[in-house]
C-alpha cells in the first residue's frame, strides 16, 4: 500500500503544474484586469498599481515568479482586498466551507442511505417509491430554489432558523440540508440499487437459509457490499461538496471559500482565483485516493494496483 | 421477490439520531429575540451593506459601500447638512474665503481628537494631503484634489517638493487651503473621502507615507477622527465599528455599535424580513410592488446623485449622425420603462444630471416625440427605418439591464422601424468593450462623488477618460470650463443648463432614469437621514421601539 500511495502523490504533481499552468494564462486571457473599473483610472496611477503588484514584468517571469513563490506555500497578496493575502482569505473562509461540506456530506450520508435502506425494505411497495421519487425530486430540484424554499418555509413561516449568517448551530441545518440533499438523493438510489444486486447473491440466501434474523442478514451482510456504489460515489460527492457550495453560500450568505472564488473570477483577482484553483485540485486528488483507499480495505476482490 | 420486512438496524438508528439532533437544534438554537430586537435594547444598528468592502482606507476606497463605512470612521473639514444638503461644518469648526474665492482658511475644533486621544491638527491634514497625492500610493481619486494650487503637479512627479502644494498650517488649527482659480462647490468637494484626514504616525508605524496597502486599517491598529471606531473586520460575514468616546459631538452619538453585512439584495431582504436587519438597501425590484402596497411602512425611497443612461458609440455610423442619435432619445418611452422595471419608484431622465445638489433642480430638455423622431429619421437618410443596420446594445449581466435594453429595442423597432440586438456580457468584459470604443450603444450609469452638477458634465468632456463615446463638442468644453470657475450663482445656473441642453440633443448619452435608493428600514429606526451621495452623518440616529 505505500507504494500504492507514493506512486498515486507522484502521479499527481504533473496533474497539479498542469492545473497551475493552464488557469494561470486562462486567467490572463479573459478581457479586463483586477484593476479595471468604471470610472477612469489614470494612466500613471494604473502603471503603478501594475507595478507594485509585479503586473508590469513579462507574463512569463510572473509565471515563474508564481511558481517560485508557489513552493514556498505563498500564494501572494490580493489584488482585490489591497490589505490581505491570499493565504489569509483562505485561512479565514476554507474552514467555514469545509464545516460547511461535513455537514451537507453528514446530511447526504444519513438521509441518503437511510432513504435507500428504507426502499429495500418492500421493493415496489410504497416504503419503495415515496423515498424513491423524492430522490428523483432532490435530484431535479436545483440548491438555488430548495435553498430559498427552505428558508420561506422553515425561517419565514415557522421562525425556527435564521434565513442567513453563519453564526448559531442552528444556522448550520438549512444549508446543510440544503447542500446535502441533492447529493442524498444519488447515494440513496445508489445504495437501494446496490443493495437489490447483493441480496438476489448466494451468500444472503446462505445466511438466511442458515436461520439468521433478517436484520442481521441485512445489516452484517448486505450492508457492507450495498453500499460500495455509494462509497465509489463519495469521492467526486465530497469534492462537489466542499467545492461546489458557491450556491448555498450565496443563498445562505456563509462566509465560505466558493463565494469568494467565484467573486475573484468576476474580480479578475488572479492570485486569489490561482490559489483557491491550487487548493480545490489538491482536495480533489487527495479525496479520490482517499476513496480508491476505502474501497479496497471494504471490498477484498480489489487490489492496490 | 424476496422481501425484508425488517429494515436494518443500523439505518434506522442513525436516521432516528440524526431527527433528534434536528429537532435539538431547533428546539434549543432556534433565535428567541432576534438581532432587530436584541439591537433595539442595546443601540446596536444592523443594516446590510450590500457588498463585501474591499478596503477602508479613506484615501483609496473606490465604491459607495466603502464610503458608507469609511463616513462613520473618519470626518473631513465639512460634512453634508442631511436637512439641505449643503456643506456643514465638520472637523472645521468654521471658514474664511478670500475676495477671489481662491484662498480656504479653516479653522478645526480644539475639541477634536483621534481615536487614541491624540489632538487633531492641521499638520494632520497636511500630511494627509501628501499621502493621498504621493503618486506611490496609486490612489485612483487623487485627481479629487486637483483643484488645490500644485497639487496635480505633485500627483503627476513634476515636483517631489509638497511646499509647492497650495496647503500650509498657519497654526495647529489653522489650514489654509489655495486654489489655482475659483472652485464654486469646493466646500462640498472637501466633504468627499479623499480630502479626510489620516493619523500620520500609525500610518508611519506600518510602512512608508506611501505605501500601498498596508495595515494600518486593520481593527487592532486602527486609529480614525469620527464617531465610530473599527472593531472587527471579517470579510464576507460582517464589519462592526463601535462608538467612538473620543469624538467631539459623541453627545449626538446614540448608537453604540452599527454592524454592516455584506448581503446580496435577495438575501437581505429575506433576513430584513426574518428580523435580522434594521435596514437593508436595496429592494431587489422584484420586490418593490409587494412592498409599496403591503408594507409601506417599512419602505422607503431618497434621493440618489446618478442617472441610468445609454452611452452611443458617435464613431460608428450611422450614429456618428447627431439626428439618428436624438431619434433614438425621442423615441423612448421613459415613463414606460420605469413603470415596467421599477414599478414607478423611479423617476423618469428628461436630462442628464439628477436631482440633489443644492441650489439645482433638473428641468426637462429633452421629450417624447415620435413624430419628430420620425422625421430626423428621415432626414438622416432613413426613412421608417430603412437601410438602417442592425446595431447592437451591450450591457452587463443583470435582469434589470435586460429588462431596460429589452424595452428600447421594442420601442425603437415599434416607433422608427429599426432593429436591435441585444448583447449581455459580464462586467469586466463590458468595461473592456466600453473603454475600447467597442459597442454601438451600452448601457451606463453615473454616481455623482460630491453634489454638483459639474460632477456629472465634466465626465462628457471631449477626450475625457470617463466618456467613452467618442463624443467632443468644443462648445462644450468651453461651457464646462466656464461652470468650473464662474462663481456668480445665477450665471453658473445658466452655463449649466445651456451644457446639458447641448449634450442631450447631441445626444452622445440618452438618459433614462434618475437613481433613488429604495430600501427597507425598520421603523425603530429614527432620525435615519440618508445623504443623495452616500453620505451619513449618523449624528442623532438612534433605535427606539415608542416613539
Amino acid at each position: 500500500m505505500p507504494a500504492y500511495i507514493t506512486r498515486r502523490f507522484l502521479e499527481a504533481v504533473p496533474v497539479l503544474f498542469l492545473v497551475i499552468t493552464v488557469c494561470f494564462f486562462l486567467l490572463r486571457l479573459a478581457p479586463g484586469g483586477p484593476f479595471s473599473h468604471e470610472v477612469e483610472i489614470p494612466a500613471a496611477t494604473l502603471e503603478r498599481m501594475e507595478a507594485h503588484y509585479g503586473l508590469d514584468r513579462p507574463l512569463f517571469l510572473q509565471y515563474t515568479g508564481y511558481l517560485g513563490s508557489l513552493l514556498k506555500g505563498d500564494l501572494g497578496p490580493s489584488y482585490h482586498y489591497p490589505t490581505r493575502t491570499v493565504n489569509e482569505i483562505i485561512r479565514d473562509h476554507l474552514p467555514v466551507s469545509l464545516e460547511l461540506g461535513v455537514w451537507g456530506l453528514l446530511a447526504a450520508l444519513l438521509i441518503g442511505i437511510g432513504a435507500g435502506i428504507t426502499s429495500m425494505i418492500r421493493p415496489d411497495s410504497w416504503l419503495d417509491s415515496i423515498p424513491m421519487g423524492a430522490a428523483m425530486i432532490g435530484i431535479c430540484l436545483p440548491t438555488f430554489v430548495l435553498g430559498p424554499l427552505l428558508v420561506l418555509v422553515f425561517s419565514l413561516w415557522l421562525g425556527w432558523f435564521n434565513a442567513t449568517g453563519w453564526n448559531t448551530a442552528g444556522d448550520r441545518v438549512l444549508p446543510a440540508l440544503t447542500l446535502g440533499l441533492f447529493y442524498a438523493a444519488y447515494i440513496a438510489r445508489l445504495t437501494r440499487g446496490g443493495m437489490r444486486e447483493v441480496v438476489r447473491q448466494d451468500f444472503i440466501r446462505t445466511a438466511l437459509a442458515k436461520g439468521l434474523p433478517r436484520s442481521v442478514v441485512l445489516a452484517k451482510h448486505a450492508l457492507r457490499p450495498g453500499i460500495l456504489p455509494a462509497l465509489a460515489f463519495l469521492g467526486p460527492a465530497a469534492a462537489g461538496l466542499l467545492t461546489g457550495s458557491f450556491v448555498v453560500e450565496t443563498v445562505f450568505h456563509i462566509p465560505g471559500l466558493g463565494r469568494e472564488f467565484v467573486n475573484a473570477a468576476f474580480n479578475r483577482d488572479y492570485t486569489l482565483v490561482l490559489g483557491v484553483v491550487v487548493l480545490f485540485a489538491v482536495m480533489i486528488l487527495l479525496f479520490n485516493l482517499l476513496v480508491d483507499i476505502a474501497q479496497v480495505l471494504l471490498n477484498p476482490r480489489q487490489r492496490f494496483e | 421477490m424476496t422481501s425484508y420486512c425488517h429494515p436494518s438496524a443500523t439505518a434506522s438508528r442513525a436516521s432516528a439520531a440524526f431527527c433528534l439532533c434536528l429537532f435539538a437544534v431547533v428546539a434549543g438554537c432556534g433565535p428567541s429575540e432576534s438581532p432587530v430586537e436584541s439591537g433595539i435594547r442595546e443601540q446596536i444598528l444592523h443594516i446590510n451593506n450590500a457588498t463585501d468592502i474591499q478596503n477602508l482606507d479613506p484615501h483609496t476606497v473606490t465604491g459607495l459601500p466603502e464610503f458608507h463605512i469609511v463616513s462613520a470612521l473618519f470626518e473631513g473639514l465639512t460634512g453634508i447638512d442631511p436637512e439641505d444638503m449643503s456643506p456643514a461644518p465638520a472637523a472645521a469648526r468654521d471658514w474664511e474665503v478670500s475676495e477671489d474665492g481662491t484662498v480656504y482658511t479653516f479653522h478645526l475644533r480644539e475639541d477634536a481628537v483621534w481615536s487614541n486621544g491624540d489632538p487633531l491638527t492641521a499638520g494632520d491634514f497636511l500630511f494627509s494631503f501628501e499621502r493621498i497625492l504621493s503618486p506611490g500610493l496609486a490612489s485612483q481619486y487623487a485627481y479629487m484634489l486637483y483643484p488645490m494650487r500644485g497639487a496635480r503637479a505633485f500627483h503627476q512627479e513634476e515636483t517631489a517638493d509638497f511646499t509647492d502644494v497650495g496647503a500650509r498650517a498657519t497654526d495647529d488649527h489653522t489650514l489654509e487651503i489655495t486654489l489655482d482659480h475659483p472652485v464654486p462647490y469646493f466646500l462640498s468637494l472637501v466633504s468627499h473621502n479623499t480630502w479626510y484626514p489620516v493619523h500620520p504616525d500609525t500610518i508611519l508605524a506600518h510602512g512608508e507615507i506611501d505605501q500601498p496597502g498596508t495595515r494600518w486599517i486593520r481593527p487592532e491598529n486602527f486609529v480614525g477622527n469620527g464617531p465610530f471606531t473599527l472593531e472587527r473586520w471579517a470579510t464576507g460575514r460582517k464589519i462592526e465599528v463601535e462608538r467612538n468616546p473620543f469624538y467631539w459631538d459623541a453627545g449626538r452619538i446614540h448608537l453604540n455599535e452599527i454592524h454592516f453585512y455584506p448581503l446580496e439584495p435577495q438575501v437581505g431582504e429575506r433576513a430584513f424580513r426574518a428580523g435580522q436587519l434594521h435596514l437593508t438597501d436595496p429592494v431587489p425590484s422584484e420586490r418593490i410592488a409587494y412592498y409599496r402596497n403591503v408594507r409601506p411602512e417599512v419602505f422607503m425611497t431618497d434621493d440618489f446623485f446618478g442617472t441610468y443612461y445609454f452611452r452611443i458609440n458617435v464613431t460608428v455610423p450611422p450614429l456618428d449622425d447627431p439626428r439618428v442619435r436624438l431619434a433614438l432619445s425621442l423615441a423612448l418611452d421613459r415613463e414606460m420603462i420605469v413603470d415596467n422595471v421599477y414599478g414607478g419608484e423611479r423617476p423618469a431622465a428628461y436630462s442628464f444630471v439628477p436631482p440633489g445638489a443644492p441650489g439645482y433642480a433638473p428641468e426637462p430638455v429633452v421629450e417624447r416625440n415620435l413624430d419628430r423622431g420620425r422625421e430626423l429619421l428621415a432626414e438622416a437618410g432613413y426613412p421608417g427605418g430603412e437601410g438602417f443596420p442592425v446595431l447592437r446594445i451591450l450591457y452587463n449581466t443583470s435582469e434589470e439591464h435586460s429588462a431596460i435594453a429589452q424595452l428600447a429595442q421594442e420601442m425603437w423597432r415599434r416607433h422608427l422601424g429599426i432593429t436591435l440586438s441585444l448583447e449581455n456580457t459580464e462586467w469586466q468584459v463590458y468595461l473592456d468593450r466600453t473603454n475600447r470604443l467597442e459597442y454601438d450603444i451600452a448601457r451606463s450609469g453615473w454616481i455623482g462623488d460630491y453634489l454638483d452638477p459639474y460632477n456629472f458634465l465634466n465626465t462628457m468632456a471631449g477626450g475625457g477618460g470617463n466618456n467613452r463615446t467618442g463624443w467632443a463638442h468644443s462648445e462644450y468644453d468651453a461651457l464646462l470650463d466656464e461652470i468650473a470657475r464662474t462663481r456668480d450663482t445665477n450665471v453658473r445656473l445658466q452655463r449649466i443648463r445651456e451644457a446639458e441642453t447641448l449634450l442631450v440633443e447631441e445626444a452622445p448619452v440618452v438618459p433614462i432614469f434618475f437613481y433613488n435608493r429604495m430600501y427597507l428600514k425598520h421603523p425603530a429606526l429614527r432620525n435615519w437621514r440618508p445623504t443623495p451621495i452616500g453620505y451619513r452623518s449618523y449624528k442623532d440616529v438612534r433605535l427606539s421601539a415608542q416613539d
